[in-house]
C-alpha cells in the first residue's frame, strides 16, 4: 500500500484546478473545490459463533465540486466523487486531472448550448451513474430487511416491500438487480460481514420479481431465513444492520449505440445533481446535470436540466434492456440511528426505459 | 494538555489549541409499538489546531488524548511541514478561563423511566392508529478547550430530543418531535396525544394536485429548510463561493427574521473552538441579510468581529431561531382558505448551492385545507423551489414557536408555522 507524496499531490490538485480553469471558453468559474483522500480501516471481529476476522482495507478517493456561470446568471454545479478499495498506487494523477477537465468541458457545453427538454412521455436512456442510483435508492434500500420489518420507520423510513413480498413482480420480466460485496477494488468490498457471515452476491430482483432481502442475523431470524452476509457497522460500537455494498442492474446484451438506436426519440440522462425519494421508496425525482436529446436514434443536442419524476413501479416495469458495458460509481450510504455512513458503490450498464414522462426544472 | 502546549511552544508553533470532547449517549427506540433498542455509548475524540509561519493544520482522532502528549505535537509537526501558508491565518487571541459543569444527568435511568411512560401511553392508543414508531436520544457533553493564547474552557451541557411517528397505515402517518436540555422535560404523553389527535382528520385521503398552491409549512419543514440557510450563512461558505447568500441583500419576506443562538439556547455551549463566547447573531432581519456567521479568520477577512461560531476552519450555526409572528395557528389555517399544510419533509437536495434551487419530498401526510378547514390529507407531493424565492413569499407567521430536532433537522431550530403563497408542488407521473 503506497502512501502519497504530499508535494506531488499538491501539484496534481493545483494542475487539476488550472486545467479546469483553462479549459473554459466562455463560462465563469464561480467556485471550485478539489480534494484527494486516502485512509486505512482496520477491523477485528471475534464472536461466540467462532468467527475470527482480521483485515485492513485501504481506500483512496477524490472529490471535485465546481460551479460554472453564464453572463445572464444561469449556473450549473458539478459534484464529482470517486472512491475505491486499495492503496494510493491506484490514484492516477494524469487520469484524475483529465477527468476533471473533461467534466468541465462537458458542463460548459450544456450550460451554453443546452435547450429545454420537450415535456411529455418519451423514452429514456440512463447512464451507469443514474442506473446505479436507481438500483441503490429504489431497490437496495427498500429491500433491507430491517426496513421491511419497520425498524427504521422513525428515521430512514419503511418500505414498499413487506415480509410477504418475496416473489412479487415489481419490474419487467428481464430486469435483474443485484448487490455484490465480493467485487475486488469496489468501494463496497468485503468478504465477511460484521457478524462473521461470509459475504455473497444477493440477487435482489430476478426476472422482475423480488428475490431476496438484504439480511443480517436478527432480521433473518425474525423472517425464518438465513443471513446472506449483509450486516455492516461503521464502528466497533455501532450495531451491525443490513446494508448495501455494490448495487447494480445486471448488464444486458446491447451496445450503447444499439440502445440509443432502439430508443429512437427521447432523453439520455448522463449525470444528475438534485434528487430525492420518499421514505417508502416509491416516489423519486432526478434532475439531470448533463443530458442529451435522442433524435432519430442518435445522441444529439444537450438539454438543460430535464426532470425525471416517476414511481419505482412505473420505472422498473418500463425497463426494456441494458447495454453490455458496466461501471460502478462510489458513494457514501447513510442509515441508522446513530447515523452509520458506509462506503458503497452503485452502477450497472446503460439502461433503456420506454414510455416515461420527462419534465423541466 | 498543559504539557502538550508547552511542547508545542518549544517546537516553534505560534498557535496551538486542543479540544477534548466526551459525549455520553443513550438512545431508546420503539418500532411498531415494540421496544426495538436501548443503546448506551460514549463518543470520545480530541482535535488539534496548530499554526506556524502562517501555515495551519487541523486534525482529530476518535480516541482519548494520549498519555504522552509529545505524540500529538510530533504529528502536528509532521503535518505542518507539508502545509502551505494560509491566507486566512489569524492568531488565536482569547484567554478566557471558564469552568462550569452542569449537573450531568443520569441519562440511562431517565430514559428508562421515560420508556415506561411511553409504553403506558402506547397501550391506550386510539383504534385508528395501527402502530407507532419513535426514538428518544439524550446526550451529556463535556468539552475541554486549551489554547496557547491562554484560553482554558471546561464546560458541560446536556440535550435530548424525541421523534414520535404514528401510523394509521403505511401511507397515513404523522410525526412530532421535541427538543430540550433534559429527558425529564420531554412530554411524550402530550406529544403522542397531539400526534394521534392531528392524525384523525388525515384519515380522509384525497388526491394530490400539482401546481402552485398556498401552503403552511410546519416547524419541522421550516426547520429542515432553514438548516440550509444556516449552512449558507457560514462566512466560509460565502468566501469559497458556495452559498446562495453571497452578495445578497434582501433574501426573504419582511415577515422573516432569523437568528443564530449559542448561549441561552437549550443544550448549547458558552464558548466556540477559538475560545470566543457564543452569542445571539441576527442573520436575517425582516427579510434583509444582516450578518454572516464568523470565526476569527473569516471575521478578519470580512473586516468584522467573530460571532463566536468557530470551527477552526469553517464557522457553523449553533441553533437557529425564527422570530415568531402574530397569527394564531387556527387563524393561519382559516386565512389559507384552500391549500396544503405540509407536516413533514425529508431529502432536501439542491441543484446548486450557489443559486439555491432545490426540491424536497413531503414525508408523512400533507393536510388538505378547503374553505379554511382541514378536510383530509394527501401524499406524494414534492416541493420544487428556489429557497430565496420561497422565503420571499412568506405571508404570515405563527405567534407560537416550537423546538425541533430530528434526523432531518441536524441543527436545532426554534420555528413557528409559516404560511407561503404559490408554493410549487410537483408529482410523479
Amino acid at each position: 500500500m503506497e502512501e502519497p507524496d504530499f508535494d506531488d499531490l499538491k501539484e496534481t490538485i493545483k494542475l487539476a484546478y488550472q486545467e479546469l480553469k483553462s479549459s473554459l471558453k466562455k463560462a465563469t468559474l464561480l467556485q471550485c473545490f478539489i480534494s484527494v483522500s486516502w485512509s486505512k480501516s482496520h477491523r477485528t471481529l471475534v464472536n461466540s459463533e467462532g468467527a475470527y476476522v482480521n483485515y485492513t482495507i485501504p481506500r483512496v478517493g477524490e472529490v471535485a465540486v465546481f460551479t460554472l456561470k453564464r453572463d445572464d446568471g444561469l449556473s450549473l454545479q458539478k459534484f464529482h466523487q470517486r472512491e475505491q478499495e486499495g492503496g494510493f498506487e491506484l490514484f492516477q494523477a494524469a487520469k484524475f486531472v483529465e477527468s476533471i477537465k473533461q467534466q468541465a468541458i462537458e458542463l460548459e457545453n450544456v450550460l451554453f448550448n443546452g435547450k429545454q427538454a420537450d415535456e411529455g412521455v418519451t423514452n429514456i436512456v440512463l447512464s451507469p451513474e443514474l442506473t446505479g442510483l436507481v438500483s441503490h435508492e429504489s431497490v437496495g434500500h427498500p429491500l433491507e430487511a430491517d426496513r421491511v420489518l419497520g425498524r427504521e420507520g422513525v428515521q430512514a423510513g419503511e418500505s414498499y416491500a413487506s415480509a410477504q413480498s418475496i416473489g412479487v413482480q415489481i419490474g419487467a420480466h428481464n430486469l435483474n438487480i443485484s448487490d455484490d460485496p465480493t467485487i475486488e477494488r469496489s468501494n463496497g468490498y468485503y468478504l465477511i460481514d460484521d457478524e462473521g457471515v461470509p459475504a455473497q452476491k444477493r440477487r435482489l430482483i430476478e426476472n422482475g420479481r423480488i428475490n431476496e432481502f438484504l439480511l443480517g442475523l436478527e432480521p433473518a431470524a425474525v423472517l425464518g431465513l438465513k443471513s446472506n452476509g449483509s450486516s455492516r457497522c461503521s464502528s466497533y460500537d455501532r450495531e451491525p444492520i443490513p446494508r448495501m455494498s455494490n448495487t447494480f442492474f445486471e448488464p444486458g446484451d446491447r451496445t450503447f449505440d444499439e440502445l440509443i438506436e432502439e430508443a429512437k426519440e427521447g432523453v439520455y440522462f448522463k449525470s444528475f445533481r438534485e434528487w430525492n425519494i420518499d421514505d417508502r421508496r416509491t416516489n423519486q425525482r432526478y434532475v439531470a446535470l448533463v443530458a442529451y436529446k435522442i433524435k432519430n436514434g442518435e445522441v444529439s443536442e444537450p438539454l438543460l436540466m430535464p426532470v425525471l419524476e416517476v414511481t419505482t413501479f412505473k420505472l422498473l416495469s418500463s425497463f426494456v434492456g441494458g447495454s453490455k458495458d458496466f461501471e460502478l460509481y462510489s458513494g457514501t450510504c447513510g442509515k441508522g440511528d446513530p447515523g452509520q455512513p458506509l462506503p458503497v458503490s452503485m452502477g450497472g450498464p446503460h439502461t433503456l426505459f420506454k414510455g416515461i414522462k420527462v419534465g423541466r426544472r | 494538555m498543559e504539557r502538550a502546549l508547552e511542547l508545542a511552544q518549544k517546537a516553534g508553533f505560534s498557535d496551538f489549541a486542543l479540544k477534548l470532547v466526551e459525549v455520553t449517549n443513550c438512545l431508546y427506540t420503539v418500532a411498531r409499538d415494540s421496544a426495538s433498542s436501548f443503546k448506551s455509548w460514549d463518543d470520545v475524540w480530541f482535535a488539534v489546531y496548530a499554526a506556524k509561519d502562517s501555515k495551519e493544520v487541523v486534525f482529530e482522532h476518535t480516541k482519548p488524548f494520549p498519555s504522552d502528549p509529545s505524540q500529538v505535537v510530533d504529528e502536528a509537526q509532521k503535518r505542518i511541514e507539508v502545509a502551505e501558508p494560509s491566507p486566512l491565518y489569524t492568531p488565536l487571541e482569547s484567554s478566557e478561563v471558564y469552568e462550569k459543569q452542569n449537573k450531568l444527568l443520569e441519562i440511562e435511568n431517565e430514559i428508562a423511566e421515560l420508556s415506561e411512560r411511553i409504553h403506558a401511553k402506547l397501550s391506550g392508543k386510539p383504534e385508528y392508529v395501527s402502530y407507532n414508531t419513535l426514538s428518544v436520544w439524550a446526550q451529556n457533553i463535556t468539552v475541554k478547550l486549551y489554547t496557547s493564547a491562554g484560553a482554558r474552557i471546561h464546560e458541560g451541557y446536556s440535550r435530548c430530543w424525541a421523534t414520535y411517528r404514528a401510523f394509521a397505515d403505511q401511507d397515513t402517518t404523522l410525526q412530532r418531535c421535541e427538543y430540550t436540555d433534559a429527558p425529564k422535560k420531554l412530554k411524550p404523553e402530550e406529544s403522542l396525544r397531539s400526534v394521534w389527535e392531528d392524525l384523525k382528520p388525515a384519515l380522509n385521503r384525497l388526491k394530490p394536485e400539482r401546481g402552485a398552491k398556498s401552503a403552511i409549512l410546519s416547524p419541522q419543514v421550516v426547520g429542515n429548510l432553514i438548516n440550509s440557510v444556516g449552512s449558507a450563512s457560514s462566512a466560509f461558505s460565502v468566501l469559497i463561493g458556495n452559498s446562495f447568500l453571497k452578495d445578497k441583500n434582501r433574501v426573504a419576506s419582511p415577515l422573516f427574521t432569523l437568528l443564530d443562538v449559542g448561549e441561552g439556547f437549550p443544550g448549547m455551549p458558552h464558548y466556540d473552538d477559538e475560545g470566543t463566547k457564543t452569542q445571539s447573531t441576527v442573520i436575517i432581519q425582516r427579510g434583509e441579510l444582516k450578518n454572516l456567521l464568523h470565526n476569527r479568520k473569516t471575521a478578519k477577512k470580512f473586516g468584522v468581529k467573530s460571532t463566536g461560531n468557530a470551527g477552526w476552519i469553517s464557522p457553523s450555526p449553533w441553533a437557529l431561531v425564527i422570530e415568531k409572528g402574530d397569527a394564531e395557528y387556527d387563524e393561519l389555517v382559516r386565512s389559507l382558505k384552500d391549500g396544503y399544510i405540509v407536516t413533514n419533509n425529508w431529502y432536501t437536495r439542491f441543484q446548486s448551492f450557489v443559486t439555491g434551487d432545490f426540491s424536497t419530498i413531503t414525508r408523512d401526510v400533507t393536510l388538505v385545507v378547503k374553505n379554511g378547514e382541514i378536510v383530509g390529507s394527501t401524499k406524494g407531493l414534492r416541493i420544487s423551489e428556489n429557497i430565496l424565492d420561497l422565503l420571499s413569499r412568506a405571508q404570515a407567521v405563527e405567534k407560537r414557536t416550537h423546538l425541533v430536532k430530528w434526523w432531518e433537522v441536524e441543527t436545532p431550530v426554534q420555528a413557528p408555522h409559516i404560511m407561503f403563497e404559490k408554493v410549487n408542488f410537483t408529482l410523479p407521473e
